[in-house]
């Protein structure tokens, strides 16, 4: 919990004084009555008005959920929720952002790679950063993932791994590791004997989710890639003060430079609604290069699908898309992720809803990996999707 | 502010507002961050006394009667000024980002 601990939960890296700590659990309170109380106010605005003003209540069109959108957007509670859930991260962002640069010397200092390193970290100053991400930023995250405030700059990651545990309402475990975990449990409840060499986390910012498979597969060797410089230097070095090897470089997942047939493990965490649809296929092409025949591709999702959700619920997942920055997001709730990966040229792809799992080797359990139809739309689970490469 | 510490000091693309009047959004954002700032002082306050009373220094009416000097009016001022910058930085965004979009 944020209001025990000295320093924050990144690695126990960032300094939190008194004010900054009291800072982050105003922006925790704040999130929690504008996701309950202020939700359920939009709620209940939201089904008096599909009571009274549509005779077609299942709005499962796209015409009739846009229609809905426009109409509700003017009911001024809900105004309050949307101008609430704008405000309560941009507070978050600022607050995390005044901790970092109050400490922001001495971070670039210990993050700087040493001789002394169990993992790396490779740069490519000159990486292309494909349009999806040069175009917007992420959650309204002021500056994005990729600005960079001065040399050997590691803000961006650092606000970003101190801003987690707020921003996920203390749902994604001490060290930030539950999608890791979740994922890893999903892998290992269908395919129990799977004892990975070599793993790929694509899209991995700070390693958060990468630093599960340090714990789970400590011999395995493992790769973690993002667009990132700075969170990519703040991950390498939350990894080496934690004693895990994980090498880290600067790369597209679209077009990364490993060589075919590499891996027995692709992940990634919460990665493809911040691409787009014409990178989806091409990512997934490139797991099944880089993979080994019989290697494993898996991702975790937000768990949005447009097929569990209520009127209210659409209005909730696809103000991400339409107010905060994350433009394939809606249309990544309809998408046909089995169909993708057959059509890569996997096989035995699944997709559904993985319960949440703290642990993902202790935990695994098939009985946890539920059908899209099951799913619920908070973080009690994650949608994910797995298949295997023939051979 | 230098040019490279700008682009962590606005959103690309602009804020969205939801009401039918955007001056209440702003206005809204404000309020909470002021509430943010109460909600810390308040937490302060009570580290402050709670320590004083523990160290047997001096109890919530000894704060009643007390004048700050010089060098606490300067601290003051520079605290103040700190806390106006954060609760109305909604408007310094927004010239920020005009900018440079």
């Amino acid at each position: 919990m944020l209001a025990d601990a000295r320093k924050d939960r990144a690695w126990q890296m960032i300094d939190l004084q008194h004010d900054e700590r009291s800072r982050q659990l105003f922006a925790l309170a704040l999130n929690r009555y504008v996701q309950t109380t202020l939700a359920e106010g939009s709620r209940l605005t939201c089904e008096r008005v599909v009571d009274t003003d549509f005779i077609d209540t299942e709005i499962n069109t796209d015409a009739s959920r846009s229609q809905l959108r426009r109409r509700i957007e003017a009911e001024p509670l809900h105004q309050y929720w949307l101008a609430m859930m704008q405000i309560w991260q941009d507070l978050l962002w600022r607050y995390c952002g005044e901790v970092v640069e109050r400490q922001l010397d001495d971070l670039v200092e210990t993050c700087r790679p040493g001789p002394a390193d169990r993992g790396s970290l490779r740069l490519d100053p000159a990486l292309q950063l494909p349009t999806y991400q040069s175009a917007v930023d992420n959650h309204s995250f002021p500056g994005g993932y990729h600005t960079e405030t001065r040399p050997n700059d590691v803000r961006q990651g650092a606000v970003y791994a101190l801003s987690a545990e707020v921003y996920l309402l203390e749902q994604t475990g001490a060290r930030h590791d539950y999608r890791g975990q979740t994922l890893i449990g999903h892998i290992l409840g269908r395919f129990p004997d799977f004892t990975p060499q070599r793993i790929l986390d694509l899209g991995c910012l700070c390693g958060a989710s990468t630093a599960a498979y340090c714990e789970q597969f400590p011999d395995a060797e493992i790769h973690a890639i993002d667009t990132s410089a700075p969170a990519l230097r703040f991950g390498h070095g939350m990894a080496e003060e934690r004693g895990l090897a994980i090498h880290f470089s600067q790369q597209n997942a679209e077009v990364p430079d490993f060589d075919a047939g590499y891996f027995d493990l692709i992940v990634s965490h919460a990665l493809f609604h911040e691409t787009s649809y014409a990178a989806f296929p091409k990512v997934l092409g490139e797991c099944f290069r880089l993979l080994r025949p019989g290697g494993i591709t898996a991702h975790v999702e937000v768990p949005a699908r447009i097929e569990v959700m209520s009127p209210w619920e659409y209005l909730r997942s696809s103000y991400e898309g339409f107010h905060n920055q994350e433009p394939f997001w809606n249309a990544l709730t309809s998408y046909d992720w089995v169909a993708a990966a057959d059509a890569a040229g996997f096989a035995q792809a699944a997709q559904g809803f993985q319960r949440t799992l703290a642990d993902g080797r202790r935990d695994a359990d098939p009985a946890t990996f539920l059908p899209v139809g099951q799913g619920k739309l908070d973080l009690s689970n994650w949608f994910v999707m797995s298949a295997v490469k023939p051979g | 502010m230098t040019d490279q510490q700008d682009h962590v000091a606005y959103v690309r693309n602009g804020r969205p507002a939801f009401f039918d009047d955007p001056v209440n959004d702003k206005l809204l954002a404000m309020i909470m961050s002021l509430l943010g700032e109460i909600c810390v002082l308040r937490e302060r306050l009570d580290a402050q006394e709670r320590l004083a009373q523990a160290h047997g220094l001096w109890a919530p009416e000894d704060i009643d009667t007390y004048v700050p000097d010089t060098e606490a009016q300067v601290a003051r001022a520079r605290e103040r000024d700190a806390v106006l910058q954060r609760v109305l930085k909604v408007l310094t965004e927004e010239v920020v980002r005009l900018r440079h979009e």
